[in-house]
């Protein structure tokens, strides 16, 4: 038994790392690599790639629109996210099922779906494709993101909390303030650094809804099409997946963290 | 009544199809202990919340110094809550969670410093103020929930089955505890437990409950000796029951043909009016008042039974015989154990005896 599990989890650890944390590792290692193609011979360590990356104005600029549409993104995910939760959480009555249902399902709706959706949707309103229709598309996937993370800390925790604090006081605002909002916190963070890498990495959406704007993986795909780009994008990628990689490993800290009934608010 | 302190009238709430509670009405004085005592499920802890604002009811008002406040939010009403599992904040230490409803009322931290030390003082929790709950044992954890609710010194204080999760003996000292700060801070007390032995050592006035009604409001003594019915009869204490169907009315007294058993005279506690012959009643007796030795007790005084003693469970202040009547019936006697070693003629397993009681012990109660 214990040799059978041994060798499952060797397994696992295998496939995972062969198939995901091993191609990456090749592209942070081969973005040091002093050559045009991502092939060995190693011809040498080089930071000129990163140089390169430097001095592209239009990868800044796709770069910075990506941060700030993934920040404003966040923002209104962790609010609706937020209250969403607390009604499927919290609350009993006719349709929760149904409610939590409607949140969920972008979930499990394609992307690229969910991205002509959108696009038909924008278009027959007549709504001009900009930033602010790639944040809507971001929203729709992120709240329900949001949603589940945080509803699952609620689920956790003892709804006669908050009776206790109008019952020695509170408005409805202020047993959330006081008494729900600290004790979810670590979990409402955790979605928000889910929430924004999620909104940061999108491609599928955003290349329907994008219109003239370049978000950060749209600038990929499209430096892609010229195999000089091939270094630079390397180099520009493997910052970002040490950022995103971090950020999530300290996502997941906090949540499990909050599971003690710590907080930091 | 406008003195009384809290007045519930006619209060009434439907979950669903299920109706919890019932017409239900009953005034409160001020510095009362007032428990609501009942089977889990009869409707008292939903009373509590009507009373302390969680819920709304269907009908009926609630009365808070001749205010009515029955949709006024928690908030708004001078009544905290001592909740069953305590609800301590947990992301708070212990001075944090006894400083909350004062925080909300705006006192200076002054003035909370002192009380909340003041108050951990009397619970013997000095030296408490940076734990967490979490590091607290429960009997520790329902003194933190009671201060929590005491230190605002609310008009009323709702208690809802606040020992239940604890152990016996400390259940025992929270109890006097209870009764103590109860008296210490003058505040209405309404006690919601199931525990009958509870209510009897707590309360001031005990209302007994039973599918969301109220069926009996008293003292522990009226309750325990003169109940409205079977259910009370049963619930309280401990009670041995016939049923039979009354034969003669004479006087105060009436006669009850118990089938097997023969006819026993009883009292109704409660008024003769419906005794007429022919009804079918239960007559209650306590264990304690029944009377059991070898020889017969004079005839014509007595209600007597004869039988054998099936089992003697000893408790050290008392010893409990269990005697099988020879028409079938268990019958419960209480004795006292007034002798260490019971006597040369103690009574043991198997022995041939009589069972006897006054009939004003016997309670005629409607079913």
């Amino acid at each position: 038994m214990r040799r059978i599990r041994f060798a499952l989890a060797f397994y696992t650890y295998a496939v995972i790392g062969l198939l995901i944390y091993l191609p990456i590792v090749i592209l942070i290692v081969f973005s040091f690599n002093d050559s045009r193609v991502l092939s060995l011979p190693w011809k040498g360590f080089t930071l000129r790639w990163y140089a390169a990356a430097l001095q592209r104005p239009d990868l800044h600029k796709a770069i910075w629109t990506s941060l700030w549409i993934a920040a404003v993104v966040t923002v209104i995910s962790l609010v609706l996210g937020v209250l969403a939760a607390n009604a499927m959480a919290r609350y009993r009555y006719r349709g929760r099922l149904l409610f939590t249902g409607y949140v969920a399902l972008p979930f499990v709706v394609p992307w690229l779906l969910l991205g002509i959706a959108l696009l038909l949707y924008f278009h027959r309103l007549g709504v001009p494709l900009s930033a602010w229709t790639i944040i809507l598309s971001h929203v729709t996937f992120d709240v329900p993101l949001v949603a589940v993370l945080v509803a699952a800390r609620m689920h956790q925790f003892d709804p006669w909390l908050e009776a206790a604090a109008r019952d020695l006081g509170c408005t409805p605002w202020q047993a959330f303030r006081y008494v729900t909002l600290p004790i979810i916190a670590p979990a409402v963070i955790a979605a928000g650094i889910f929430a924004f890498n999620w909104s940061f990495d999108a491609f599928v959406v955003t290349h329907f809804v994008s219109g003239t704007q370049v978000t950060f993986p749209l600038w990929v795909w499209s430096a892609l099409r010229y195999s000089k780009n091939l270094p630079v994008i390397n180099a520009v990628s493997s910052v970002i997946v040490v950022v995103e990689m971090g950020l999530v490993l300290l996502a997941e800290v906090l949540r499990r963290r909050g599971g003690a009934g710590d907080s930091w608010l | 009544m406008s003195d009384a302190r809290l007045q519930v009238l006619g209060l009434t709430k439907r979950f669903g199809k299920k109706t919890a509670v019932r017409d239900v009405s009953f005034t409160v004085q001020p510095n009362e202990f007032f428990c609501l005592l009942g089977p889990s499920g009869c409707g008292k802890t939903t009373i509590l919340r009507m009373i302390g604002g969680l819920l709304v009811p269907d009908a009926g008002r609630v009365l808070l110094d001749g205010q009515d406040i029955t949709f006024d939010p928690p908030e708004k009403r001078d009544i905290n809550i001592v909740f069953q599992n305590y609800a301590l904040f947990p992301h708070m230490t212990v001075y944090d969670n006894i400083a909350f409803g004062p925080r909300r009322q705006g006192w200076p931290e002054d003035r909370i410093r002192q009380e909340v030390g003041r108050l951990l003082e009397i619970a013997h929790l000095t030296g408490y103020e940076h734990k967490y709950p979490r590091q607290l044992s429960g009997g520790e954890q329902q003194r933190v929930a009671l201060l929590r609710a005491l230190i605002t010194r609310p008009q009323v204080l709702l208690l809802d089955e606040p020992l239940g999760a604890l152990d016996l003996k400390i259940r025992q000292q929270l109890q006097l505890e209870l009764i103590n700060i109860q008296d210490d801070f003058h505040i209405t007390f309404i006690y919601v437990t199931h525990d009958q032995s509870e209510a009897l050592a707590m309360g001031d006035r005990i209302a007994v409950m039973n599918q969301g009604r109220i069926l009996q409001i008293g003292d522990p003594r009226s309750i325990y000796e003169a109940p409205v019915n079977r259910f009370v009869a049963y619930f309280i204490g401990n009670t041995n029951l016939f049923d039979g169907s009354v034969k003669e009315v004479a006087g105060q007294q009436a006669r009850v043909a118990v089938p097997g058993v023969g006819d026993l005279w009883g009292v109704a506690p409660h008024g003769r009016e419906k005794l007429r012959p022919g009804v079918s009643v239960a007559v209650s007796v306590r264990p304690e008042k029944i009377h059991i030795a070898r020889t017969a007790p004079a005839e014509g005084a007595w209600n007597r039974a004869q039988g054998i003693v099936q089992d003697i469970i000893y408790l050290g202040v008392s010893t409990e015989y269990i005697v099988r009547l020879n028409a079938g019936h268990t019958v419960r006697v209480f004795t006292q154990n007034l002798r260490r070693n019971g006597g040369h003629d103690a009574i043991t397993w198997d022995d041939q005896v009589w069972v006897y009681w006054r009939p004003a012990h016997s309670l005629i109660l409607p079913d």
